[in-house]
C-alpha cells in the first residue's frame, strides 16, 4: 500500500470522526436540534480546528514513519486525484441540486411525502452545508481508495 | 489507408529489469515513479503517461519498440 493510499484510509476515518462528533452536537435521532447561533459558531468553529487538526497530525505521523520524508506522489497518484476530485464534484453538484429541488417541490407540492429540510432554519442549513461538504470530502477518499485497489487487484 | 482500430500496450518491463538486475524499487528511484506505479505499470493495470513509457526505456537503454508494444484488436 503506497504512502497516499495510507493518507486517504488515515484521512476518510478522521473525517468520520468529525462527521460524528459534528452530528452528535446537531442531531438528535433523525430530527436536527434547533440551535442558537452562537452555539452554530461553535461548532463551526470546532469542525473546522478538528479537521485542520486531524489533517496535520496525519500528515504528521505518515512523515516521521517514511522517516522524515513527505508523502511522495507519481503521475498515477495525480491522476487517482484527479478522478476522485471530478467524482467529488459530481456529487456536490448532484447534493446541491436535490437541496434547490426539494425547495422548490415545498412550494409547488406543499403536501408531497419526501423528507423535508427547512431552510428557512438556520440550524437545519448549516446542517444541509456541512452534510454536503462532509459528503464530498468522503466521495473523494472512497474514490481515491477504490481507484488504488482496482489498479492493485485488477489483471 | 485503413483506420487504426482499438487494441492493447503490452510491456516488457519485467524482461528487462531482470537482464539488469534491477528490483522495482529500483527502477522506480531511476524513473522517479513510486514502486506500487511500477508494479501497476509492470502488470499491465496502469497505463503510463507517454513521457514515463519514455524514461522507462530509457533507464533500461533500450529503443521504445523494445520495450513496450501495441496490439490491435482483431
Amino acid at each position: 500500500m503506497s504512502r497516499a493510499e495510507q493518507y486517504s484510509w488515515a484521512s476518510l476515518i478522521g473525517l468520520c470522526a468529525v462527521f460524528w462528533w459534528f452530528q452528535m452536537r446537531m442531531l438528535a435521532g433523525w430530527t436536527i436540534v434547533d440551535q442558537q447561533p452562537g452555539d452554530l459558531f461553535e461548532i463551526y468553529i470546532g469542525v473546522i480546528a478538528a479537521s485542520i487538526a486531524l489533517e496535520i497530525a496525519i500528515a504528521s505521523i505518515l512523515t516521521s514513519s517514511a522517516g522524515g520524508k513527505k508523502v511522495e506522489k507519481d503521475e498515477r497518484d495525480h491522476a487517482i486525484d484527479a478522478r476522485a476530485s471530478l467524482n467529488e464534484r459530481v456529487f456536490m453538484i448532484i447534493a446541491i441540486n436535490v437541496v434547490i429541488w426539494q425547495a422548490l417541490w415545498e412550494g409547488v407540492f406543499e403536501g408531497h411525502g419526501l423528507p423535508k429540510i427547512d431552510l428557512t432554519n438556520l440550524s437545519s442549513l448549516i446542517f444541509a452545508l456541512f452534510a454536503i461538504l462532509f459528503g464530498g470530502e468522503a466521495v473523494k477518499r472512497i474514490s481515491t481508495i477504490v481507484l488504488y485497489r482496482a489498479q492493485a487487484a485488477r489483471g | 489507408m485503413a483506420p487504426i482500430g482499438k487494441g492493447r500496450v503490452f510491456n516488457k518491463i519485467r524482461e528487462h529489469r531482470q537482464r539488469l538486475g534491477l528490483t522495482q524499487a529500483d527502477l522506480a528511484d531511476r524513473v522517479g515513479a513510486t514502486r506500487q506505479t511500477i508494479i501497476a505499470v509492470e502488470a499491465g493495470k496502469y497505463a503510463p503517461s507517454l513521457e514515463l513509457a519514455f524514461r522507462i526505456a530509457r533507464a533500461f537503454d533500450a529503443p521504445f519498440e523494445a520495450v513496450w508494444t501495441f496490439r490491435a484488436d482483431d
